[in-house]
């Protein structure tokens, strides 16, 4: 099971992009998604910058993909992703128009990078069933992010019947909305036309709290994400299970190297799921949720069934053996 | 006589691009016929949740009347809504016979091995003569198009195809007539996809208002566990509670607190995006939006001369009397253009009678003019 580090979500300053990413060349992850998935008005990397960066996580052996903009709506957004298309890296798309763009023409031969060129569909294309992850299959989509609601029996039928490779979104803030309208700035009392880059002062964005204190969800521009971090830690042995074949991390702006190595310590059966949960509450403050993998409500936090619990203990025990 | 596109000869696309490519599967472009776009009048779209409803779009200045069957195939699964079999073929009947159209929205997205049920709706919505298809998910727009070629299809605004890339896409391997335009987009850029796609475009002129992209908000399913893509249902009624205390009325969503109004204060149907919550500056604040209904009867010729081929108006969910209402609010709005676009203006009285059809909420243009 690959273990992958998702796009950052948030708006970070170069210089702590260029940190956060030396570090990532360290990290126990196979995969790194690069690029702008909320805002194009966003300008902590330029596409040199980019490219370097993903060219020294090749030298370190992490194979690199680039995400497109989730929301696209004119030339501008457009053309960010006809440059994104030119990188030599996979591409992972999150809105339709990059298949378009994609192809043709085709990408030059040499790209891809480590592994080959391939093409992903993102969390944001909504491959929700088997005809429409057999349709992506057909124009070249070899990896599915799913659809963050998704519930194990949901994607576990869909990998069943289309042999896909299945990438979930294990841990992070989940994203839950886009919009035309930027929140951050209308919490400022400004429009996203007077955009003064408020993001920067909210490298996880901001909470929401019902009028019971509850953190409920998270803006991050024109984004909403949850309040509570989102996570399948416990879930591990399931997953593998339903042969799911990478969990995605999503970055934060303290701990992700943390975060890294208790899944990497999971996946390798080092540790069990209550292990793993109660190293990762030293990660966050505002605590965790993960219902929809079994169907409830996203928000909700279900421990995962006994069951699971006591085949990690085995094996854990069958490694301690060793 | 009509003329004939033909799309580009069928081709491996992405050939040699994948390392994993299932050569013998390929997806292949669509070949069949490709509407043509030849609308030279704009064309009101007209929402109905039942037959009465629909005769009332009709004999108020409907062009067109879009609907659903009452299941989870479609976007607006409330209960009590929507058509069985027999009553939609009663609608299209009374529309045909009045020299009006009929189209049915497919436009939810099917999970697990459901999406038979999809299909099935497709082939009822053909059998009964529907003059559109309205779908949303890829799955469920290839069946429709291997199975029916010739059958118009428009894709829903909950694919959110915002721009040309996106449109011309669907065009390419569907053959879409028309797409439906997610409401993040200004007038201007609108005129812009105008330039760079024949498809027809259809946008929201009236009535509620998601303030987040459709097809792609996860809010309601995050806080009650029933996905509204595949559902139909944003904020289901049976997660609803209205409470209650110390004078104030506590709102709540599957037991949390969307809303807490002080004497006085109302708000429209609870949803996620609806709500008031704590920000971080301490403020109890409508982060996302305050309540608000769409209403661009103002700027109908700025739509019209953008190259806007629909005007759709939004609630399937509401009364017969306000499909009557706006329906032909909207309906002197357009021929009150065409007879004289240099003198068009939105009296008062027109622009009243529709405003109060919005449940206490404020009108509102969106985004259509600036962000």
């Amino acid at each position: 099971m690959q273990l992958t580090l998702g796009p950052v979500l948030f708006d970070w300053k170069r210089e702590d992009l260029f940190g956060f990413y030396d570090e990532v060349k360290d990290m126990p992850v196979d995969r790194v998604y690069l690029g702008e998935v909320v805002c194009s008005k966003k300008n902590g990397l330029t596409l040199k910058d980019i490219e370097n960066i993903g060219k020294k996580l090749e030298d370190a052996d992490k194979k690199v993909i680039v995400s497109s903009l989730a929301v696209v709506s004119n030339e501008d957004e457009l053309n960010l992703v006809r440059d994104i298309v030119q990188l030599p890296f996979s591409i992972e798309a999150n809105d339709m128009s990059a298949f378009n763009i994609i192809n043709p023409p085709l990408p030059p031969f040499s790209k891809g990078g480590m592994g080959g060129f391939e093409i992903i569909a993102g969390p944001h294309i909504t491959t929700y069933n088997v005809p429409s992850i057999q349709f992506l299959q057909g124009i070249g989509v070899n990896r599915v992010v799913f659809p963050v609601e998704l519930s194990r029996d949901a994607i576990e039928y869909n990998i069943q019947n289309t042999n896909i490779d299945g990438e979930v979104f294990a841990h992070g803030k989940v994203p839950l909305a886009f919009s035309w309208r930027c929140y951050t700035s209308r919490e400022y009392g400004l429009n996203k036309d007077d955009c003064k880059h408020h993001c920067r002062l909210h490298p996880d964005g901001m909470i929401l709290r019902t009028i019971e204190k509850e953190p409920l969800f998270t803006i991050n521009g024109t984004s909403i994400l949850s309040g509570l971090v989102y996570t399948l830690v416990e879930f591990i042995e399931d997953l593998k299970e339903i042969d799911v074949k990478a969990l995605r991390i999503s970055p934060q702006w303290q701990n992700t190297k943390d975060i890294v190595n208790i899944f990497r310590k999971r996946i390798d059966g080092e540790i069990s799921g209550e292990e793993g949960m109660t190293m990762l509450k030293q990660t966050s403050q505002t605590g965790f949720c993960n219902g929809w993998y079994m169907g409830k409500a996203g928000k909700e936090y279900l421990a995962a069934p006994k069951k699971s619990i006591c085949s990690v203990v085995a094996a854990a025990s069958s490694l301690n053996i060793r | 006589m009509k003329k004939i596109e033909r799309a580009v000869p069928p081709q491996s696309p992405l050939k040699g691009a994948g390392s994993r490519g299932n050569n013998e599967n390929n997806t292949l472009p669509y070949t069949g016929r490709t509407p043509q776009r030849a609308r030279e009048v704009l064309q009101l779209v007209c929402p109905a949740g039942n037959l009465p409803s629909l005769k009332a779009a009709i004999d108020n200045g409907a062009d067109v009347v879009y609907t659903g069957f009452n299941d989870a195939t479609n976007a607006r699964n409330f209960e009590g809504l929507n058509f069985t079999t027999q009553k939609l073929a009663e609608g299209i009947s009374y529309a045909h016979k009045k020299g009006k159209k009929v189209y049915i929205a497919i436009n939810t997205f099917p999970q697990g091995n459901t999406y038979h049920q999809w299909y099935n709706s497709v082939d009822k919505a053909v059998s009964l003569g529907a003059d559109a298809l309205i779908i949303a998910n890829l799955g469920i727009l290839k069946y429709a198009r291997d199975k029916y070629p010739d059958v118009n299809l428009h894709l829903s605004v909950q694919a959110s195809a915002s721009n040309y890339e996106s449109i011309n896409f669907y065009k390419k391997y569907f053959g879409i007539k028309r797409v439906i335009l997610p409401r993040v987009l200004t007038v201007k850029e609108m005129k812009a996809l105008r330039d760079n796609t024949d498809v027809e475009l259809e946008v929201f002129a009236l009535g509620g208002l998601c303030i987040n992209i459709e097809g792609r908000c996860y809010l309601s399913s995050f806080v009650t566990g029933a996905s509204t893509n595949t559902e139909g249902a944003c904020s289901p009624s049976r997660f609803v509670r209205f409470i209650n205390e110390n004078d104030h009325m506590k709102i709540t969503l599957n037991n949390v607190v969307l809303n807490n109004l002080a004497p006085g204060e109302t708000s429209p149907y609870p949803t996620c995006c609806k709500g008031r919550y704590i920000t971080e500056k301490g403020e109890y604040f409508y982060s996302f939006e305050e309540p608000e209904s769409l209403n661009v009867m103002e700027i109908i010729p700025r739509l019209i001369e953008a190259g806007i081929d629909a005007l759709k108006i939004e609630g399937r969910q509401r009364t017969k009397a306000y499909v009557a209402t706006v329906t032909s609010a909207l309906r002197k709005a357009i021929d009150m253009y065409y007879k004289n676009p240099s003198s068009y203006r939105i009296d008062d009285n027109l622009m009243s009678l529709a405003n109060a059809t919005f449940e206490g909420t404020k009108p509102t243009l969106g985004c259509y003019l600036e962000k």
